[in-house]
């Protein structure tokens, strides 16, 4: 996967393989400095991790995106119609 | 561990304190500002606009019945979602177990810059709302979404929503926090790798 590195300032410190077991680590904030700072500086010479990188962060954040407009207009009038028959009157708790 | 709070939730802590003392028109004001999420997760989970709305219900309810006990230890958004989530959760595990997509073959593939839909979308795309503008991009995040196990699916939006902490979701799935992250990588994996092959259009393996 990865190129040869005759032509890198540094040599890798981990492969593309490995970065990839980081991916969890790395986008929920969980990776020690030393590790992130090594992380980072492979997918600064990486274009392929720097695409999976990308796709592994976009899928979610998407499909968030994607569930949110499927959302009823008329939800909130409906439920807010079902909860005053419930709950209008009362204390929470009651 | 959660984010830092947002202005959002600190005016739900009024809101929270008001309806808590008898204000019912805060309680709704706090509906009005969850229910498309509680919505947008419990139908992500569930797959069924009818259970989904049910959920909504079933978790504004609960709300309203033990927001006494809520003492904001949390964010109202993160008690919130924990109550949708147990109900959408139990829901869940009384179905029939589904195909599990675990059984997936899972190969991430890293030689793709610049050559596939998917990497060209996220190029494309600086926020989610712009790739929502094509029908197929929806389309096969809703296939991949679907050839998710339930509780893959569940743990990507958990996280995804309300930025569930490890911890919380170890204890809703009943094991340990490295097992979870685990899981929850894995199911992040997956998910790219169903969305790549859907914007190739191509049949998964």
């Amino acid at each position: 996967m990865s190129a040869p590195d005759d032509d890198k300032k540094e040599p890798r410190p981990f492969d593309c393989r490995q970065l990839v077991g980081l991916l969890g680590d790395y986008v929920d904030e969980q990776l020690p400095d030393e590790v992130r700072a090594a992380f980072d500086d492979h997918i600064a010479q990486c274009a392929p991790c720097v695409a999976f990188l990308r796709q592994y962060r976009f899928a979610p954040v998407q499909a968030r995106a994607t569930l949110l407009q499927k959302v009823p207009a008329d939800l909130e009038n409906r439920l807010l119609s079902f909860l005053g028959d419930k709950c209008r009157g009362k204390k929470p708790g009651e | 561990m959660l984010k830092g709070a947002t202005p959002a939730s600190n005016d739900d802590e009024a809101l929270v304190a008001a309806a808590q003392a008898g204000d019912y028109p805060a309680f709704e004001e706090l509906v009005r500002r969850h229910q498309k999420n509680v919505y947008a997760l419990a139908l992500g989970m569930l797959r069924n606009t009818a259970e989904a709305e049910e959920v909504v219900q079933e978790t504004f309810l609960s709300a309203f019945s033990h927001l006494a006990t809520f003492r904001g230890d949390a964010r109202f958004s993160t008690w919130l979602f924990r109550v949708a989530s147990n109900h959408a959760l139990m829901r869940l595990r009384k179905k029939k177990p589904e195909p599990q997509g675990d059984s997936y073959d899972l190969e991430p593939r890293l030689s793709t810059a610049g050559t596939s839909p998917f990497d060209a979308l996220t190029q494309w795309a600086r926020r989610p709302d712009d790739a929502l503008h094509s029908r197929e991009v929806e389309g096969a995040l809703d296939a991949a979404l679907g050839r998710l196990s339930a509780d893959d699916r569940s743990l990507i939006l958990l996280r995804a929503f309300e930025s569930a902490s490890h911890e919380d979701l170890a204890h809703q799935f009943n094991t340990t926090v490295p097992a979870i992250k685990s899981r929850l990588h894995r199911a992040r994996l997956l998910l790219r790798q169903l969305l790549d092959e859907g914007l190739r259009g191509k049949a998964p393996r």
